[in-house]
């Protein structure tokens, strides 16, 4: 059922609203637009009127808000306002930049996997499995009987 | 029509129709996939199969077993095994429940309100939100506290409560006839936004994201404190529910195949949900929050709002997820109601229509305690309004803590007062899998054990950090700065209102075969 779940306050959703609402939004762009784990990709920062942003430190946060989460330190940006980069984990990547002087700025991507990852595939069908195998099974038992009960006394 | 007067399922189809029903609510659709996403995607589903097995399953049979053994609801079910002290826990059982029932119905009041913004206001850029910090917020969020705000959730939630009491007003008869909709129309549904899901681009690689492991995790202590409590929660675990489901089932019912069915089915909506949510997440790189109203209320229907196909798309998809939602509650919500009032007929005498009509309508006016809309947090940095702060502390303990206390003392007083191998026995002698003297171990022992190592988990986080809720007292707006012991006010009463009424509903009347 779990109507709201423990030890769960909206606040971080309303903090990271901030963030999305503000005039950085389109700050940093990466090229592909999906890049793909272990494949360089190029991050650009601009300003909010499309200028480079030169010698700003990005920083990449592999899964954030999870218990698996992991920071990258990817560099400073060049003249061009660019910086390349080699994601070497799959998922749901926060790409923030600092530094002094520079604007804070903060975007999501998503980096593909590459290729069908066997562990994932592993666990989709073997979970599957084991739930829906022991629903047709229920369900085949259930057959068995007569569907409709007997009147009890 | 049935010779027993308490009523009986027409159809073995509709007692497991009924109990998924109960069990799939809305935190099956949004919860568990922030939990894998927050525990390490596919390696979260090890600790949560060893809970299934070890917690989960057990418990269902436990609690199915009951009612069929007794053929009564909760509270006079451990009365017949345990005495008063078994009544008592099974009315400060219920009364934990009904806290629960009253703010789940107000979030379903707010399901209805999002499901009439999806028709149109939910899905512009921002909405104007007087009163806040920011004077319009971008939506989703925007259009949630907007709502908020306003005295329009209590008319939402008086139609949640007679949509519960309709369904309801003749039992098992009615019940069923309501999941038999619900229920596949909820698989359908899910499965349309699935399809959506995962023809998004690139929406496939959620799956992936989803269940590809990161087992490293597995070494967390709180990983496992995370499985064992969405297995105990995402069940309906601990509310009585399912022993009052069972008690209207003939004595000739497999209970085994009928639990394990029923929590398969549930997980099996979860596994299914999972795919939905992170391809949708994956394709507009969204991140998971481990809160069922963020995802439910933000998280989803801002990846929903940026749905390829305009408008119409975006409006198809924005009602189908909020029906979804708004069918996943009801057919928890009215398991809830028929809870207390097959307890309430069970001690009391009192028909039907007469104990519906009670608990509707003192529900419906607790439930507008978790509507007040003055803004007590402008800046949003915690819950904005009153009501939502209010259900944010209740749940904490209600929902929390009351239910794996209940799990944890139903265990204990079939485990050791009355003897579980009686139930066991009584379960097996109708069922084609049969359980064996391991289950009086895991019944005994294995699960109060690891119900007291998550509950001992979460006291010790309590101490360590404050009571919770304490930390908003900063955030509130200063007319609202005598709010700040609110958490223990919420607190305590939670405690004491439960307890009294156990203790009042324990000592009134009596039962027929009382000696």
């Amino acid at each position: 059922m779990s109507p709201r779940g423990a030890l769960a306050p909206i606040a971080p959703v309303l903090i990271a609203l901030g963030l999305a609402a503000g005039p950085a939004r389109a700050g940093i762009d990466t090229t592909p637009a999906f890049p793909t784990q272990g494949q360089e990709a190029t991050i650009t920062v601009t300003t909010g009127d499309g200028a480079p942003v030169a010698g700003a430190a990005v920083e990449a946060v592999y899964r954030p808000g999870s218990k698996v989460s992991r920071s990258e330190t990817l560099g400073t940006t060049g003249p061009d306002g660019r910086l390349t980069w080699t994601p070497d984990g799959a998922g749901i990547v926060s790409l923030q930049t600092s530094g002094e002087g520079q604007p804070a700025l903060s975007t999501n991507l998503s980096v593909r996997f590459r290729g069908v990852p066997l562990s994932g595939l592993i666990i989709l069908i073997g979970a599957g499995f084991i739930l829906y195998g022991g629903v047709i099974r229920g369900f085949r038992l259930l057959a068995s009987l007569p569907p409709q009960l007997p009147p009890d006394t | 029509m049935s010779a027993n007067p308490r009523g009986q399922w027409g159809s073995r189809l509709g007692f497991i129709l009924a109990a998924s029903g109960s069990a799939i609510g809305l935190g099956n659709i949004v919860f568990f996939s922030a939990n894998a996403y927050r525990f390490g995607g596919g390696a979260f589903y090890v600790p949560y199969f060893i809970a299934l097995f070890v917690i989960g399953i057990p418990v269902m049979i436990l609690e199915f077993g009951l009612g069929h053994h007794t053929r009564r609801a909760f509270p006079e079910s451990l009365h017949k095994i345990a005495g008063k002290k078994g009544e008592f826990v099974g009315w400060w059982a219920l009364m934990n429940a009904s806290f629960i029932t009253l703010y789940y119905i107000m979030i379903l009041g707010w399901v209805i309100g999002m499901l009439a913004g999806a028709f149109g206001d939910l899905w512009k850029a921002s909405i104007p939100t007087p009163g806040f910090a920011m004077d319009s917020l971008p939506n989703p969020h925007g259009y949630f506290f907007h709502m908020l705000s306003t005295w329009k959730p209590v008319i939402f939630v008086l139609i949640v409560w007679v949509l519960n009491g309709f369904i309801v007003r003749r039992g098992a008869t009615t019940i069923e006839t309501a999941v038999k909709i619900f229920v596949p129309l909820m698989w359908i549904f899910m499965i349309a936004l699935i399809v959506r899901g995962v023809t998004l681009p690139h929406g496939m690689q959620g799956v992936w994201l989803l269940f590809t492991p990161n087992f490293e995790i597995m070494k967390d202590p709180t990983v496992w404190q995370g499985a064992f409590s969405q297995i105990f929660f995402t069940l309906s675990l601990g509310f009585g529910i399912m022993t009052a489901y069972a008690s209207y089932l003939p004595k000739n019912s497999d209970q085994t195949n009928n639990a394990i069915l029923t929590s398969l089915m549930n997980c099996g909506f979860e596994y299914i949900a999972g795919l939905a949510v992170f391809s949708i997440l994956f394709a507009f790189a969204m991140v998971p929050q481990a809160s069922t109203l963020a995802m439910m209320f933000f998280i989803v229907p801002k990846g929903i709002s940026q749905i390829p196909g305009g408008d119409p798309a975006v409006i198809a998809f924005g009602i189908l997820f909020f029906v979804l939602l708004l069918l996943a509650g009801l057919s928890s919500s009215i398991s809830l109601v028929e809870g207390l009032a097959s307890a309430l007929i069970d001690k009391f005498r009192i028909s039907r229509t007469r104990a519906i009509l009670i608990f509707c309508c003192v529900g419906a006016v607790g439930s507008c305690l978790f509507a007040l809309p003055q803004i007590v947090n402008p800046g949003l940095q915690d819950d904005g309004t009153l009501g939502l702060t209010l259900l944010d502390l209740v749940d904490h303990w209600a929902f929390s803590h009351g239910l794996l206390i209940v799990g944890l003392l139903e265990c204990l007083l079939i485990g050791w007062i009355f003897g579980v191998k009686k139930i066991r026995m009584d379960i097996n002698a109708y069922s084609r899998w049969n359980l064996g003297g391991w289950y009086d171990i895991l019944i005994r022992i294995v699960i109060p054990v690891l119900i007291l190592f998550v509950l001992g988990w979460s006291v010790v986080h309590e101490f360590k950090n404050g009571l919770y809720g304490l930390s908003y007292a900063p955030n509130f707006a200063e007319k609202f700065s005598w709010m700040a012991g609110s958490p223990w006010v919420v607190l305590f009463s939670w405690l004491s209102i439960t307890v009294i009424l156990a203790w009042v509903f324990t000592s009134r009347g009596g039962y027929d075969d009382e000696s």
